[in-house]
């Protein structure tokens, strides 16, 4: 059992801090890529 | 998982930590005790009309089908990871997980891990993702007509349809269950069915304004919102009931049942594992919500990058609203003696019909009393973002699914995109409207993430059989294909409800000569139980199959059926060629 408890405890750790330098890179990029997306369907028009 | 053994082994170990109170609340004024306030009300309020205010922006960008469905086909990587975590991650999956981890402890996170790793395979190997995207399709069932032919086309548009609609009957009632439960509105009073229809109006309104090129925008701001928020509210659970405490209560609790997935007693074991395993595939690479936001990428190479970041996304919106759900149970059972009797009534409470309090209330319930006001307020604003976006993302699959696929080829593909955007806003609503009266009529009593699994198995082992072939076999028929589409309404035995109709089907097809030696009663999965009623004592028959068992065998069976038509029913073209 204590296997699955460090297991499951680096696993709880390790997600944590990959999903927030997601978001954080995510937040950045999207909000670019928005004004990409609009501009080129307005070119496209 | 079983509820009843989950129940057992709870109420057993925690009477070691609190003992029942003298004077107990009605279940009713428990849930009325929450840190919600004012402000929090302003908040979740003001959140959806600030999406309805995007979605009435953005609609003038909408000019053909191609930008109503695949938001003409431009987005990039961050977007594209953002739309689709903003899809995937929805308030009906933060429930459904939290109520996995209430009841199975750590030992349901390897659902978790499944997720990511095989969506990371996907995302570095392209596997049935970047060819579907190379191929420019908009749909899947747009796929089966290229290789198969149009009627294939049709009936796999049907049963994605079905599978589809069926499998978010109960979105809308859970998604309403977290916010009557974080907010302290009674489950008793008309307040489920009030904001049932009140955020149903509000996601109708908003999809049909501005199909994809809006439901990106509002998937980019839940993920935003609902990102940090996630994290915000799961370093304040540690916070509030200590990290090793938190892991000692689980080991008290449940033993090793509560960690490893593979022992007996955990409620999962190998082939629930399996099951699970191919589960995450299916829901990155063949489901179609999933796909759709990869057909709508700038390019095939960014699907691929897409999928290797939204691994960690796929694997955290499990991991997070689990480990919500763990938090929850410790709080219940080590915190809180008027919840641990309502959600695990003592045996004597039992034996007097006392019913234990719907465990999907425990993780808003537990959010509800830890988190403080206007915290609240934001985190049920990035939930009924999530509400939102999952919601919009479904109603436009299915329904330009069946506009698309099913009505479109029927008109030999004349109808114009005007007409064909008008009939996708009428079936957005003809959904919806199912929706809301699927979610106050269904009684099975599986776990909601189960009735997803077999649902979502209607169709999803049908096209992953299609997919395969179709991409990776050249003799794949379009006999054997229809065979495989036919083969996977087998999942629908996994449900409850309809377990209980086929046993009462067998009961009446066995006769009243029924006994322990009927042919029927050796059937795998079929047993005789005794019916006791007033009048007489009776004999049935109960058909009791794991779903993850069905699942499974449906799964052989597409694949089966598929390889066998294939085989003895080759393609005109084929038999030419032999």
């Amino acid at each position: 059992m204590v296997f699955w408890i460090y297991l499951w405890k680096s696993v709880l750790i390790l997600g944590l801090v990959l999903f927030a330098s997601m978001a954080v890179w995510v937040t950045i990029g999207g909000a670019r890529d928005i004004k990409k997306l609009f501009q080129n369907i307005s070119q496209n028009d | 998982m079983d509820n009843d053994i989950f129940m057992y082994k709870v109420q057993i170990n925690s009477d070691k930590f609190l003992g029942c109170s003298k004077k107990m609340n009605s279940p009713a004024e428990v849930l009325q005790q929450t840190n919600f306030s004012v402000i929090d009300w302003i908040i979740i309020i003001a959140y959806p009309m600030i999406s309805l205010v995007i979605g009435l922006v953005v609609r003038r960008y909408v000019k053909d089908m191609n930008d109503f469905v695949c938001a003409g086909r431009g987005l990039g990587v961050c977007l594209g990871v953002a739309t689709m975590t903003g899809t995937e991650l929805g308030l009906i999956t933060v429930m459904y997980s939290a109520q996995k981890g209430f009841t199975g402890g750590f030992a349901a996170f390897h659902i978790a891990v499944a997720a990511g790793i095989t969506t990371f395979i996907v995302g570095s190997t392209g596997f049935i993702v970047y060819r579907l995207r190379e191929m420019q399709v908009m749909t899947i069932p747009e796929f089966y007509e290229r290789r198969f032919g149009r009627k294939t086309r049709i009936l796999g548009g049907l049963m994605m349809a079905l599978g589809g609609i069926l499998n978010m009957g109960l979105f809308l009632k859970v998604g309403s269950m977290f916010l009557v439960g974080i907010t302290g509105l009674s489950e008793h009073s008309l307040a489920l069915p009030v904001v049932m229809v009140f955020l149903l109006s509000l996601v109708l309104i908003y999809t049909c304004l501005g199909g994809m090129l809006s439901i990106v925008i509002a998937d980019y701001v839940q993920f935003v919102v609902l990102s940090f928020g996630l994290l915000l509210a799961t370093l304040l659970a540690i916070w509030h009931l200590g990290w090793t405490n938190i892991f000692s209560t689980v080991e008290q609790l449940m033993g090793p049942a509560g960690f490893d997935p593979t022992i007996e007693g955990s409620g999962f074991g190998l082939d629930y594992m399996i099951w699970m395993g191919f589960l995450g595939l299916i829901g990155c690479a063949v489901w179609p919500t999933s796909v759709a936001r990869a057909l709508a990428m700038e390019s095939p190479a960014a699907v691929k990058k897409q999928y290797m970041w939204a691994s960690i996304s796929f694997m955290i919106r499990f991991l997070i609203p689990y480990f919500w759900g763990i938090c929850a149970l410790v709080f219940v059972v080590t915190q809180d003696a008027e919840l641990q009797t309502l959600f695990f009534p003592s045996a004597d409470a039992l034996a007097g019909g006392t019913e234990p309090f719907d465990n999907l209330y425990a993780m808003p319930i537990f959010l509800g009393r830890i988190l403080p006001a206007g915290i609240i307020g934001i985190i049920s604003a990035g939930m009924i973002a999530a509400f939102m976006s999952t919601h919009d993302s479904y109603l436009l699959c299915w329904s330009s699914v069946l506009t698309q696929d099913v009505i479109a080829p029927m008109f030999d593909n004349r109808l114009s995109s005007k007409t064909r955007i008008l009939i996708t806003r009428v079936l957005i609503v003809a959904i919806g409207l199912f929706v809301l009266y699927w979610g106050l009529l269904y009684e099975g009593k599986d776990d909601v993430w189960d009735y997803m699994a077999v649902t979502g198995a209607i169709y999803f082992t049908g096209a992953f059989a299609l997919l395969l072939g179709g991409l990776y076999w050249k003799k794949a028929s379009s006999t054997g294909a229809v065979l495989a589409l036919l083969a996977g309404s087998t999942a629908l035995l996994g449900l409850g409800p309809v377990q209980a109709r086929v046993g009462k089907l067998l009961t009446a097809l066995s006769g009243p000569s029924l006994s322990e030696t009927s042919w029927l009663a050796q059937l795998p999965g079929v047993s005789l139980v005794e019916r006791t009623s007033a009048a007489e004592v009776a004999m049935s028959l109960s058909v009791d199959i794991s779903s993850e068992r069905v699942g499974l065998i449906s799964i052989g069976m597409t694949l089966g059926a598929l390889v066998l038509g294939s085989l003895l029913f080759p393609d005109k073209n084929q038999r030419e060629s032999v």
